[in-house]
């Protein structure tokens, strides 16, 4: 029987220096074909295009709402 | 995804062996692993059992890192840490990260427990990929027919949506 050893010392992190695998390699390891990758790929572009567009059209009815700016009144 | 590591569950695995050996083969051929025990409870169908797969592949966990510290480094969650020192107090001294049962608290957690060489990526980062692949989930699971996100194509989708994610908002291309 090996030595007993503290497997996780307390709140240690585990340091990770990995990369992002390349998608096409990501998608060929998970068995997804090029084609559901690409269905996913513009899945996800449309997910953060209208996120930016839902924080745009926050920012901007914020903004009017604060009224016009001090430069913008002179 | 956003910390750069590649997860992998026993129900992805190909073929007919039987879990337990995939389960095995999963731990021994990870770097590192998460158990998370928070869903250790009273099921609502009769007989009411608890699910104790967790806190098992725990076990053969911490065996393995035992044979081989080197080679593996594994990571308790729970909701609340107390529960663990009651209902598994075997695990006392080690630590346990408490998520409080919520993403934003798991997500908090992971990013306690792992750290990037190179660029830690923030919380409204972690929460932004979280978001989104929330988002695609109904789309995925439409596509798949499937109900769970449990099932394996519906897993693979998921890990390949948070990366493809994470790298949108890392701005990486």
């Amino acid at each position: 029987m090996p030595k007993r050893q503290t497997v996780i010392p307390k709140r240690q992190p585990i340091v990770v220096s990995g990369k992002f695998m390349p998608s096409a390699e990501l998608a060929k390891m998970l068995g997804i074909s090029a084609r559901r990758a690409k269905e996913l790929d513009r899945l996800v572009e449309d997910i953060q295009r209208q996120d930016r567009l839902r924080l745009a059209k926050k920012s901007a009815s914020k903004k009017r709402q604060n009224g016009p700016s001090r430069v913008a009144v002179r | 995804m956003l910390v750069r590591i590649d997860p992998a569950r026993s129900l992805e695995l190909p073929g007919g062996e039987r879990r337990l050996d995939r389960i095995v083969e999963l731990i021994l051929g990870c770097r590192y692993s998460f158990h998370d025990l928070s869903r250790v409870e009273l099921d609502l169908r009769r007989p009411r059992t608890p699910r104790m797969n967790m806190p098992f592949e725990l076990g053969l966990t911490v065996m393995a890192s035992y044979l081989n510290p080197k080679q593996h480094t594994w990571c308790v969650f729970e909701k609340d840490y107390r529960r663990v020192l009651k209902s598994l107090g075997d695990l006392a001294g080690t630590d346990v990260y408490g998520h409080d049962g919520t993403p934003s608290g798991v997500l908090r957690e992971i990013a306690n427990a792992l750290i990037l060489e190179r660029r830690q990526p923030e919380m409204r980062n972690l929460q932004a990929v979280y978001g989104d692949v929330e988002t695609g989930l109904p789309s995925i699971l439409e596509r798949r027919g499937a109900k769970s996100c449990y099932e394996a194509a519906v897993f693979r989708d998921l890990v390949y949506t948070a990366q493809r994610a994470a790298i949108g908002r890392l701005g990486i291309s």
